[in-house]
């Protein structure tokens, strides 16, 4: 049984046909990743699993159990973006989009804010029910903060903190949401050696808390080194999908990251 | 721990209020009544301060909802000589209504066209107070409105009235406290920090919006109704753009998002015109000097709520090194 299912999944801009017919499936308790040289639709893929775009075509289908442990196919489709993020999908951003004038601690909190089932007119003067939730959220959000390491730096300004913090509080505060499906968005970019070695064991950490994690990157080694599955993009479309191994030897992704002659001057290097 | 915590955050909130209460026994009729239009503009620009500081909508247009606080309780007093007391609910629902009206069109549009349309907003409403000449008389405006009734009681003396205001000021103050603190305050900040990534965490925008134009409206609506029982007429001519653009100025001066800040700017920007009626020359030009000091203000980008000022300067004047400094480290 899979975690989610995209089908013959389409997007047109205009006369653009950003992705085209895409299909794969994320395993549950696995890194899937997504790949394709810069433009190949992959954070559009992105945006239109967390209904930031409405798809021209295709399903997008999420597997759950019911109460009784049977499966159940939840058709995400074109949803709304929070009714995505009710559902279990959570994102981050390719450039780092925390809410600058806030505290780490708020980052979270916000992150937590569908979860928290108080609303607006009680949030007006104080009551039992707004302490009670607010109480446990800040409880929860301090475990949150632990989990990405930045315990201490709960009432910092999220924009204070180092380019590396950030990026764990922008993972932590899509944690934060309970997803069961987390969509990492080039988690990696800008990040020097050391951190990104630090960033993939933390990444496969985060396994134990989301079933399955959907990753961009452009980091080839990240990449190979921590994906369970891969699929290739080019120009919108699937050209390739399988594990880092089979991925790397394929001579279409070659072809799409390294042209034409890449390959010609590979086969000819082997004879 | 918790408490002094709690001391240090309203520190300045209870300064000005401390000495707000205090200060009507050493004033004369005149200083009194300055104190009060202080107040009511306190009242006033803490509301727009939720909406600009809070909320992230600039609004151009919060007169409207002051006027429509004002022409609420005049009109229903002459028509119906109903005393303050009993309009007190009409014009909560009534200016609640207007904001929530203002913020429908919030669905489709940002930035700059929200300055557009709040400004167009006020000119409508004004109008609108103008020409409805059966219910709002027009031009002449509404004369002779009472002093405050409080279910009997009739406020005659001034006293009476400012510490009424300042009830309105403390509460408003609170209330606000509490709403930031909250779910909805911190996905209101959420909204005006970075709109995408708040709708990526699933905060729905629109209904935000209407919430908090609706809430702000209310209370500047309540400013309005006591600013129309203070100076015991009203006429559509009070109500200009002006008093929009000074309600602006006393928001950005105490700082966005900050509430005690606000009422210094508020208190600033009432006595500082009447210490400048001796000088003929600057009283006139006031408005520019208004400008002047929003434009300084703004530079300092003192908008961080708890920034202390003097961070806010140095961060600002680091601010203009940045850019050099960021591409020596890239080499």
């Amino acid at each position: 049984m899979s975690l989610l299912s995209v089908k013959n999944l389409t997007i047109r801009f205009g006369g653009l046909v950003a992705v085209d017919n895409l299909s794969f499936e994320m395993e549950p308790g696995k890194i899937t990743s997504l790949i394709g040289p810069n433009g190949a639709g992959k954070t559009t893929v992105i945006n239109m699993l967390t209904g930031f775009y409405t798809p021209t075509g295709g399903k997008i289908i999420l597997h759950e159990k019911d109460e009784k442990g049977n499966e159940v196919e939840v058709d995400i489709t074109g949803n709304s973006t929070d009714q995505v993020v009710k559902k279990g999908l959570s994102r981050t951003f390719q450039n780092i989009r925390l809410f600058s004038n806030m505290t780490a601690l708020d980052n979270i909190l916000v992150g937590m804010q569908h979860r928290i089932e108080y609303g607006s007119f009680l949030s007006l003067f104080p009551n039992g029910k707004k302490n009670k939730w607010e109480k446990q959220a800040r409880e929860e959000a301090m475990e949150i903060l632990k989990k990405v390491g930045l315990e201490d730096a709960a009432n910092e300004r999220a924009t204070s903190l180092p380019y590396g913090k950030q990026r764990k509080l922008e993972i932590g505060r899509a944690l934060a949401s309970h997803p069961k499906v987390l969509l990492l968005d080039e988690p990696a970019a800008g990040m020097n050696p050391a951190e990104k070695k630090e960033l993939s064991q933390f990444i496969r950490s985060l396994l134990n808390e989301v079933d399955g994690i959907l990753l961009i990157e452009h980091d080839m080694k990240l990449i190979m080194d921590i994906s369970d599955k891969i699929v290739v993009l080019n120009h919108g479309a699937k050209i390739c999908e399988g594990k880092p191994e089979e991925v790397q030897n394929n001579e279409e992704v070659i072809e799409a990251y390294l042209g034409k002659k890449g390959v010609q001057r590979n086969v000819t290097g082997s004879k | 721990m918790k408490n002094t915590a709690l001391l240090k955050k309203h520190l300045l909130f209870i300064i000005i209020a401390v000495s707000m209460l205090v200060a009507p026994l050493f004033t004369n009729a005149y200083q009194l009544r300055i104190l009060i239009s202080a107040a009511l503009a306190m009242i006033f620009a803490m509301s727009l301060n939720l909406l600009m500081g809070i909320g992230g909508t600039v609004s151009f247009g919060h007169a409207a909802f002051y006027s429509i606080g004002a022409y609420t309780t005049a009109v229903l007093w002459y028509h119906f000589k109903t005393p303050y007391s009993t309009n007190f609910i009409p014009v909560i629902l009534i200016t609640g209504l207007a904001g929530l009206l203002l913020s429908l069109p919030m669905s489709r549009i940002t930035g700059r066209y929200v300055t557009i349309i709040t400004l167009s907003f006020a000119e409508i409403v004004n109008l609108i107070i103008k020409n409805w000449d059966p219910v709002t008389l027009g031009q002449m405006g509404i004369v002779g409105i009472p002093s405050v009734n409080l279910f009997g009681h009739v406020l005659k003396d001034k006293r009476e009235f400012f510490y009424l205001t300042m009830l309105f000021v403390i509460l408003t103050y609170i209330i606000m406290n509490w709403l930031v603190d909250s779910k909805l305050g911190r996905n209101l900040r959420a909204i005006s920090n970075d709109a995408i990534a708040a709708e990526a965490m699933g905060i729905k925008i629109f209904p935000y919006k209407v919430i908090v134009f609706t809430i702000s409206a209310i209370f500047a609506g309540i400013a309005g109704s006591l600013y129309a029982h203070l100076m015991s007429y009203v006429e559509p001519a009070t109500f200009n753009a002006n008093l929009s653009f000074e309600c602006i100025s006393m928001v950005v001066i105490g700082g966005l998002g900050n509430f005690a800040g606000t009422m210094v700017g508020a208190l600033f920007l009432k006595i500082l015109p009447e210490y400048l009626r001796q000088f003929e020359f600057l009283f006139k030009y006031r408005m520019i000097a208004y400008g002047l000091v929003l434009v300084i203000v703004m530079w300092i980008n003192h908008s961080i709520p708890g920034t202390k000022l003097k961070n806010a300067i140095s961060t600002r004047i680091s601010a203009l090194f940045r850019k050099k400094s960021a591409e020596a480290e890239e080499v």
